[in-house]
């Protein structure tokens, strides 16, 4: 499992299309936190990393759909698939090390960013006035939501052979799970369901970090997240290939 | 050690169409068995059974062992070369053998002693720092037959393994692979029926998913006169 995960991650250091997604990363992500004047943390007033923790998720809707997108789909469209198939691992493994490289991916990029941290320390006044159980917690959120958001774009990649309409499923599900259910709280006439819908929502979840709540049913709802894609990615490998 | 691989009524449907039906056959160690049919007659369906690839109805014996089940135990005992020969084109060729090697618990020395002995066979040598997307098609087969024997498996399966060669690599192939099968058990299909009778022991006629004929090569030749291997395809499966 370790061989495919170790290729997963040298495939996307060795490529341009990984210098790319990396750059654009960091490029939308530094205008939001530290150009754009309606979003700046100079603006803000306060030395927090609201801002970056409040932005950061829709930036991860594109970066985590770009990766997964590719990371079944092309080798099923390509055959490549097949020779992993051929070898002496079973689909979970192959799954489970696709998951995970991309998880890495994540939280490597996620861990890029701890300057941002560093700097609102130094810049606080007066120095350290900064929040960090607040911060830490969000951090851990935004660890398991990509956990989630990866295992759901596999499953999208393992279900689609054509790339693009992967990444657009992903792009579209994790919007819809991050944001769009949330969108249902404007029509009065449903009011009555919002809390329950709600329970479901990422951006539920994500916001107990973001206040600085460690809630143990949040992180568990990211974990069955994650083991419910992961089983139907498995699940539809395996009616498809076999 | 001798190996047996014995096929019991084996049989596939994809959806509601049936492309084998209940074939039994058997192969030992040291023979190099060939597949022979029309395209849809159910060649590379029986090599990927063979290779664990695809769920089948009937069974598989290895020296009396079942198959089914223990998928990764067979993996590590076959090397699986597909029809499209499917490549990380990225990869170099020393990169990709080692991925393969790793990923059947070769590591270190004898990884390196097996990748040396398997581009030394394939004739890759001046080849193996490239990329396998700078190869022609002829190596790039190459380096799908070395990664499908790289772990020395006894039961090398080739679907099709010289579709595309120009005849000079055809002839190095076929000496490859009748070199190989000295301590292994070999099963290739081939639409070449001149191959097959190059470098086969064994021969199976398929048509339409079903054996219409399963014989040593010299028999079934002594019983048709000696007569060409086409003239016996033909004979036996009319167009």
């Amino acid at each position: 499992m370790y061989t495919i995960f170790k290729k997963e991650i040298n495939v996307f250091f060795d490529s341009l299309y990984g210098i790319i997604i990396f750059s654009i990363f960091f490029l939308i992500n530094g205008l939001f936190i530290w150009i754009f004047p309606s979003s700046n943390i100079f603006q803000y007033g306060i030395s927090s990393l609201e801002i970056f923790f409040d932005v950061v998720p829709y930036i991860f809707i594109l970066f985590i759909s770009s990766i997964t997108m590719k990371i079944i789909s092309e080798e099923r469209s390509l055959g490549t698939f097949e020779i992993l198939l051929s070898q002496p691992i079973s689909y979970k493994e192959i799954i489970l090390a696709k998951f995970l490289s991309c998880w890495f991916l994540s939280i490597f990029l996620i861990f890029l960013t701890f300057p941002y941290w560093i700097t609102i320390y130094y810049l606080s006044n007066p120095l350290g006035s900064i929040d960090n159980i607040i911060i830490l917690n969000s951090y851990i959120g935004l660890i398991l939501l990509v956990g989630a958001m990866n295992s759901i774009g596999i499953f999208f990649s393992s279900i689609f052979q054509n790339q693009i309409i992967s990444f657009l499923s992903s792009c579209f599900i994790f919007y819809l799970l991050y944001e769009g259910i949330d969108m249902i709280n404007f029509y009065d006439s449903i009011n009555l369901i919002d809390s329950f819908i709600d329970h479901f929502t990422f951006s539920y979840h994500y916001s107990n970090f973001t206040k600085g709540i460690f809630q143990i049913s949040s992180l568990i709802y990211f974990i069955i997240v994650m083991i419910t894609f992961f089983y139907f990615s498995l699940v539809n490998l395996r009616i498809n290939l076999k | 050690m001798s190996i047996h691989l014995k096929a019991k009524f084996l049989s596939k449907s994809y959806k509601t169409k049936k492309v084998l039906n209940n074939i039994s056959f058997d192969v030992f160690k040291g023979n190099i068995l060939g597949l022979v049919g029309k395209n849809g007659a159910g060649k590379s369906t029986i090599l990927k059974i063979l290779s664990s690839l695809i769920d089948f109805g009937g069974d598989v014996f290895i020296n009396k062992k079942s198959i089914k089940n223990t998928d990764s135990e067979h993996k590590k005992n076959v090397g699986y070369l597909s029809e499209n020969n499917p490549l990380y084109m990225d990869f170099y060729i020393q990169e990709y053998l080692t991925f393969i090697g790793n990923l059947n618990g070769l590591f270190k020395d004898d990884l390196e002693k097996r990748k040396k002995l398997v581009i030394e066979l394939c004739g890759l040598n001046s080849f193996q720092n490239e990329k396998i997307s700078n190869l022609s098609k002829g190596y790039r087969q190459r380096v799908g037959i070395a990664s499908a024997f790289i772990h020395d498996p006894d039961i090398l399966i080739l679907d099709e393994p010289t579709t595309g060669l120009d005849p000079s690599q055809i002839l190095e192939i076929r000496e490859l692979i009748k070199n190989l099968a000295k301590n292994k058990i070999v099963i290739f299909s081939s639409h070449l029926l001149n191959e097959i009778n190059e470098i086969c022991d064994k021969v199976i006629f398929l048509d339409k998913g079903n054996i219409i004929l399963d014989s040593n090569l010299k028999d079934l030749k002594n019983k048709h006169n000696n007569i060409s291997l086409d003239k016996i395809f033909n004979k036996i499966i009319p167009d």
